[in-house]
């Protein structure tokens, strides 16, 4: 495994995007933009996750690919279609974007070096890792909100991670196939973090400075966010009884330090 | 025999002939029968056998006997609730699944297709 980091990989990134006709455009220039000058193959994926807009009609060529959902599956879902692709075509990396503009294209970079340095099975690009002074931190709430869920990840796991609800984020083979092979769930940031610990994933964060959402309103919306406490918390609470994956046995199982 | 032990051996009664003739039309599935068949044939058996339903009751500390008919009823409602819960979830997981599948295939076919025409 340590000689595949060595050899220059190929790196599938993918955008998820429900109803992000208007961002897309700028989001899929900026990641060809970010990764011209990279030393490795890399395919760009747009998750169309059944759009009502003009999303599947965004431009794509040899560069960009669109799997499109028929219906509505959720972000769980979406981003396991992702990785089922990079899955099946072979890919060694596969890089995570919302097709929001949250997470800045120029950042890509930065998450791949450290994927390669550290090894790590998934790699966090993180709004609250210490480093990042500058750049967009969400509302007050939204910090209180995800300071809850790093705290709850400690208490279940023993490990810090600062940003778990970050759906930035760059997954290496063996993370790939792990994913592929659990059922989906619905805001799964917070609970694959759970599922991965308890696999011998091994988890790194980057500091990263989120934008602001370019257009569009939010993916979750006021209420949802109520639900979203609630089932994430429950989802995590159960995971954490989970005993690891019979069928997952990881080649290189590695030791977290938070 | 009380007015809600007649009723409840018609209703049980009812249920069980109710739900053999959907599984017979292949209307119900018989493996989502036996819950149901299940629930119908305890009913009527306690409200048949009226000691039965007393020795429950003093049991439970029930002091109207014919509640522990509607206490049966009840935890079997719960049980059928919860059995669906599980297999809306299954089908959902499914649905996804499936979802998932077809638009992994139509992306494949539509890069096949381009493939095809660059060497045309």
């Amino acid at each position: 495994m340590l000689e595949n980091q060595e050899k220059n990989s190929r790196v599938l990134v993918f955008v998820l995007a429900y109803n992000e006709a208007k961002n897309l455009p700028s989001i899929l220039s900026e990641i060809k933009e970010n990764l011209s000058d990279a030393d490795f193959e890399s395919k760009i994926l747009v998750i169309n996750d059944g759009s009502k807009d003009e999303t599947e009609n965004v431009l794509t060529d040899s560069e960009v690919s669109i799997i499109t959902h028929p219906f509505n599956l959720g972000i769980g879902a979406s981003e396991q279609t992702g990785l089922i692709y990079a899955f099946n075509k072979n890919f060694d990396i596969a890089v995570r974007l919302d097709g929001d503009g949250q997470h800045p294209p120029s950042a890509i970079k930065e998450i791949l070096k450290k994927q390669k340095e550290s090894g790590a099975h998934l790699v966090i690009g993180s709004r609250f890792k210490k480093g990042d002074k500058k750049g967009f931190k969400s509302t007050f709430i939204r910090r209180i909100g995800i300071k809850y869920f790093s705290l709850l990840c400690w208490a279940l796991t023993g490990i810090r991670i600062h940003d778990p609800t970050s759906g930035f984020r760059c997954y290496n083979r063996e993370a790939i196939r792990f994913f592929t092979n659990i059922p989906p769930s619905d805001y799964p940031e917070v609970e694959s973090i759970i599922d991965g610990i308890k696999n011998g994933l091994i988890i790194e964060e980057v500091p990263v400075s989120f934008k602001e959402r370019s257009s569009g309103k939010s993916t979750i919306k006021f209420f949802e966010k109520i639900y979203y406490i609630i089932k994430v918390t429950i989802a995590i609470i159960v995971a954490s009884m989970r005993k690891p994956s019979e069928d997952f046995k990881l080649t290189h199982r590695g030791e977290n330090n938070g | 025999m009380g007015r809600i032990q007649i009723i409840s051996i018609i209703v049980s009664v009812f249920i069980l002939i109710f739900v053999i003739e959907l599984v017979r039309r292949r209307k119900l599935k018989p493996e989502y029968s036996i819950l149901w068949l299940a629930s119908a044939i305890a009913i009527f058996a306690l409200s048949v056998q009226r000691y039965a339903i007393d020795w429950f009751a003093k049991i439970l500390g029930v002091y109207y006997a014919p509640a522990v008919l509607l206490l049966v009823a009840i935890g079997f409602g719960i049980i059928l609730f919860i059995h669906y819960s599980i297999v809306i979830s299954k089908l959902s997981t499914q649905v996804t699944i499936l979802a998932q599948k077809i638009a992994l295939l139509e992306t494949k076919l539509k890069e096949k297709g381009s493939d095809k025409n660059q060497t045309d």
